[in-house]
């Protein structure tokens, strides 16, 4: 029985801290202007490429999208690919710790849809006009500009900084390490 | 921190605009836009001018950015940025990031807070970027779109609200005019690379952005339509003009928004901003002398396939006055042409003229002389010395070092032909002190080829003129020969290029033409010598047949206009619009002059040292600017010849030299029709100012006719009340009307 918790609980550490399953990201883009776009997403790294998004958290100047409405009811962050041919987001995204992979808008509404966004943040290369990179929040105001003023970052060229990285689960690392103690422990008294 | 808070609540007006939109203008939703750009443009350092070259400086522009400008998406197009409507502030490059749910125009209001290139804006300035060209650059309404606001993207907006045009060709047109691909016309000056380009959209820019910020005075001053357009019977003139007096409509009381602000900016007075305007000035013949002359073939085929103002007056006699009139509006009491009335080069004071009221707004000018006599730039650093006036000797005296030449043909050619006294530049030391002035002093010859290489028509077939053989344009030839004999370079290029007898012609093939260009033959050529009446006509033609072959002409997109007229109609002193009918003889015949705080005085005369001589010399002021008959004034625009614009129509109202400066001042932007004082000398002395400085004018005091002794712009703007019996001065022929309205009150300066 010893031995059936103990294997549970690495094969729980290893589940949590990466291998083929999902697993959370952070990423960040700041602007040649300073602005900075920050955010999490769950999925899985395939190569250069995140497959499989979920869960989208999106700041912007360390404003978070806290969630909209519209007339469906609540609405959540999405991502959406940029289709070159019809000049429309409804293409597969691609999101790649290779920014010149980027082809990506993470927003509120569907771009196709009736509904304008509140919330995106958008990173483009296209063979016919390069990389576009921006982001706008209609849900804050600008203090600093005053009232109508919205928050918004934008970049021709990928000249700013983009990192993604996988971000280890709070308390993977002990469960890990603690499982291997387990397991080796067992070794010893076997012996 | 309690008024950051209350400023953020949604105001009443931002409501009632949001409401507004979403009644009107559904369809205005449809996208959003996310827009990064430049407040852009050039910054204009204006020349210094001063009586000596130490002290004097020419202009430059440099790449501009508005730093504080505030920028807006004009949600509800007025041209303001309201409460409510998305904006956002200039950085310190002039950048912005922009974002709105609504695609919008876009607006930078540039107040006198905001820094230019890191100086202080004296001036509020409103730039504007039309709602296409978002359109245009934007790819998806959520990736940025690069749109920079200039003074550029602001005349498009004006023309395609103005013009008749769309979005694209109003690009289109704007980057064939200035000479760049229709991709950059649009960019901040800070991005473009091409040295060509940029030189281009700078200046550009200062122009536009000159106008522009007079545009915003008129709004801030709140200026009536009226005054704007140059109707001068608008708004408080009828007790002046009573018996003359046109009816004031009540249009021309209303004030004005920024958006037809910018539109009468760009049409001062009625007057539209030409590219490149020719004046070509004739001497001594009264219109009825001219009109329907058999032996005049080619200037009346210009007045009959152009437009023709028939009373148009000279302002003095003899030549002189009028040259300084046409220079600057005022002949400064000069009141005859002998060598000791030449001014020049010892008055001192800064006077204004044309020369630099052009140079102080961006823009350039030449003065083209026939039969210069060949030499080279000397030491201009002391005028008045012996080197000073053996340098560039040809523009400046009838008779320089040489009193013949000899061609390589070996015939002897007499000099005698270049008179300082038909020139309307080098009166003034603070214009030949700048440091553009032996540049913009070049030759012309009215013979040759066009600037294909085609032979112009030169049928005259007279053999000679007081000795000067005219019949194959020999003289311009011996000029030539005799330059490139002696190893001659001109002074126009610093001495570094050989001489050029028709540098005109050189300067038409390579583009290389001035904004404005006052163009003077020689005196065989201009009429003034017994019996060259018809030899003035070919050497006319033959001008005018040089710029209609320039590609500056055929370009469509450019205004240019070709202007004959005559310093002087040989005839008695009943000039008018502006004269001196009085002859007050106490002094008082000085132009007023308007300081920046609108204080009102009388402007000094003029005094110094006779050119000759050296002794003081100070003219009868008081016996100045007395008229003179009437002579012709044709127009020809490229217009009317490409694009068919209307032509063949007149106009009978009173003008003179100096309503055609006030025009000029008009057409190129110089001054601010809300603010008389701005025009200079006499020119600004319309029905409106006499009657506010009336007690300071005691040569206009009582007038019988205060129209005719008014100035105007020339834009046909007063109407002739029915049955009004209009002044018809000897030498002025039969007009078409005399009594009461023209045929038509076309404007013959709009004509496109």
């Amino acid at each position: 029985m010893k031995l059936l918790v103990t294997a549970a609980a690495i094969a729980a550490a290893l589940g949590a801290s990466g291998g083929v399953s999902a697993e959370t990201f952070d990423f960040s883009y700041t602007f040649t202007d300073g602005q900075a776009i920050t955010g999490s997403l769950d999925g899985t790294l395939n190569g250069t490429t995140i497959n499989n998004i979920s869960d989208l958290h999106v700041a912007l100047n360390g404003i978070d999208f806290a969630g909209g409405t519209d007339s469906n009811g609540t609405t959540s962050l999405q991502i959406y690919g940029y289709d070159s041919a019809n000049q429309l987001f409804d293409a597969p995204a691609v999101l790649s710790t290779v920014s010149s992979k980027n082809n990506f808008q993470i927003a509120d509404e569907s771009p196709t849809g009736a509904t304008q966004a509140n919330y995106f943040f958008s990173f483009v290369n296209d063979p016919s006009f390069g990389a576009l990179i921006g982001a706008g929040n209609f849900l804050h105001s600008d203090l600093f500009s005053g009232p109508g003023a919205t928050q918004s970052a934008a970049d021709f060229a990928d000249a700013g900084t983009w990192k993604v990285a996988p971000v280890p689960l709070p308390g993977a690392l002990p469960l890990l390490l603690s499982g291997l103690g387990l397991f080796g422990l067992r070794r010893r008294r076997a012996a | 921190m309690k008024s950051n808070l209350n400023s953020l609540r949604p105001s009443r007006v931002a409501l009632a605009v949001a409401g507004t939109l979403a009644v009107c203008s559904t369809s205005a939703f449809a996208a959003q836009s996310l827009v990064k750009g430049v407040v852009g443009g050039a910054y204009f350092t204006a020349p210094v001018f001063a009586d000596t070259a130490a002290a004097s400086s020419a202009s430059s522009s440099v790449v501009g950015a508005y730093r504080g400008a505030k920028v807006c998406f004009d949600l509800n197009d007025n041209g303001v940025c309201d409460s409510g409507e998305p904006f956002t502030t200039t950085g310190s490059d002039g950048s912005f990031t922009l974002l709105s749910k609504t695609l919008a125009p876009l607006v930078a209001e540039i107040s006198t807070s905001a820094t230019n290139n890191g100086h202080a804006v004296t001036s509020r300035n409103v730039f504007r970027v039309k709602q296409d060209q978002i359109a245009a650059a934007t790819v998806s309404p959520m990736l940025p779109a690069s749109v920079d606001i200039t003074p550029l993207s602001t005349e498009v907006a004006r023309a395609v609200e103005n013009d008749g045009v769309n979005y694209a060709q109003a690009v289109k047109n704007l980057a064939q005019r200035i000479g760049v691909p229709s991709t950059d016309a649009l960019k901040a000056p800070s991005r473009i690379t091409d040295s060509t380009e940029l030189a281009a959209i700078l200046k550009e820019s200062v122009i536009d952005a000159g106008r522009f910020e007079m545009a915003a005075k008129f709004v801030d001053r709140g200026d009536t339509v009226g005054a704007l357009r140059g109707n001068f019977d608008c708004p408080n003139v009828a007790s002046f003009d009573g018996a003359n007096a046109d009816a004031c409509p009540v249009s021309d009381l209303q004030t004005v928004d920024i958006k037809a602000a910018q539109n009468y900016a760009q049409n001062i007075e009625g007057i539209p901003r030409y590219d490149h305007v020719f004046v070509i000035i004739e001497e001594n013949e009264s219109l009825v002398s001219l009109k329907n002359n058999a032996s005049l073939p080619y200037l009346n085929a210009l007045l009959n396939n152009g437009s023709q103002f028939y009373n148009y007056y000279s302002t003095g006699n003899p030549s002189e006055p009028n040259y300084l009139a046409l220079g600057s509006a005022d002949d400064w009491g000069i009141t005859g042409d002998e060598p000791a009335n030449l001014m020049y080069p010892g008055v001192t004071g800064v006077r204004a003229n044309m020369s630099n009221a052009v140079d102080a707004k961006g823009l350039t000018w030449r003065h083209y002389e026939g039969s210069l006599y060949p030499s080279p730039a000397g030491d201009l650093s002391n005028p008045g010395s012996a080197s000073w006036k053996t340098a560039i000797g040809g523009a400046f005296f009838d008779n320089p070092s040489v009193s013949s030449i000899i061609g390589k043909d070996g015939a002897t050619y007499t000099s005698g032909l270049v008179a300082k006294k038909h020139n309307t530049v080098s009166w003034f030391a603070d214009v030949t002190a700048q440091p553009n002035f032996l540049s913009n002093e070049r030759s012309i010859s009215g013979t040759g080829t066009d600037v294909n290489g085609n032979p112009i028509p030169y049928a005259w077939g007279g053999t000679s003129f007081g000795a000067v053989p005219v019949s194959s344009g020999n003289w311009d030839a011996a000029l030539q020969n005799y330059a490139t004999a002696n190893n001659i370079n001109s002074w126009w290029t610093g001495n570094s290029q050989p001489w050029t007898q028709d540098q005109f012609l050189a300067d038409l093939k390579a583009g290389d033409v001035a904004n404005y260009s006052i163009i003077v033959p020689d005196q065989d050529d201009d009429m003034h010598n017994t019996g060259t009446v018809p030899r003035a006509d070919y050497w006319a033609n033959n001008i005018i047949a040089k710029i209609q072959s320039s590609a500056i002409w055929n370009d469509p997109t450019k205004r240019v206009a070709i202007v004959v007229t005559f310093d002087e109609g040989e005839s008695a002193s009943t000039a008018c619009c502006g004269w001196n009918p009085k002859r007050t003889g106490n002094g008082a015949a000085q132009p007023l002059a308007v300081d920046s705080t609108g204080i009102v005085s009388v402007a000094p005369g003029v005094s110094g040292l006779a050119a000759h001589d050296g002794t003081p010399y100070a003219p009868p002021y008081s016996s100045g600017n007395h008229g003179h008959g009437v002579t012709m004034f044709g127009v020809l625009t490229n217009q009317q010849v490409l694009a068919g614009a209307p032509h063949g129509h007149y106009d009978t109202d009173y003008y003179s030299h100096f309503s055609f400066v006030r025009t000029m001042q008009d057409m190129f932007g110089l001054a601010d029709p809300g603010q008389p004082g701005t025009y200079m000398n006499r020119s600004k002395y319309t029905e409106n100012f006499i009657q506010q400085n009336a007690t300071l004018l005691p040569e206009m005091a009582s007038s019988a006719n205060p129209h005719f002794d008014a100035v105007r712009a020339m834009n046909h703007v007063y109407q002739f009340p029915a049955g009004v019996t209009h002044v018809v001065a000897a030498g002025a022929g039969t007009p078409p009307t005399t009594v009461g309205p023209d045929a038509d009150q076309v404007n013959l300066w709009a004509q496109k």
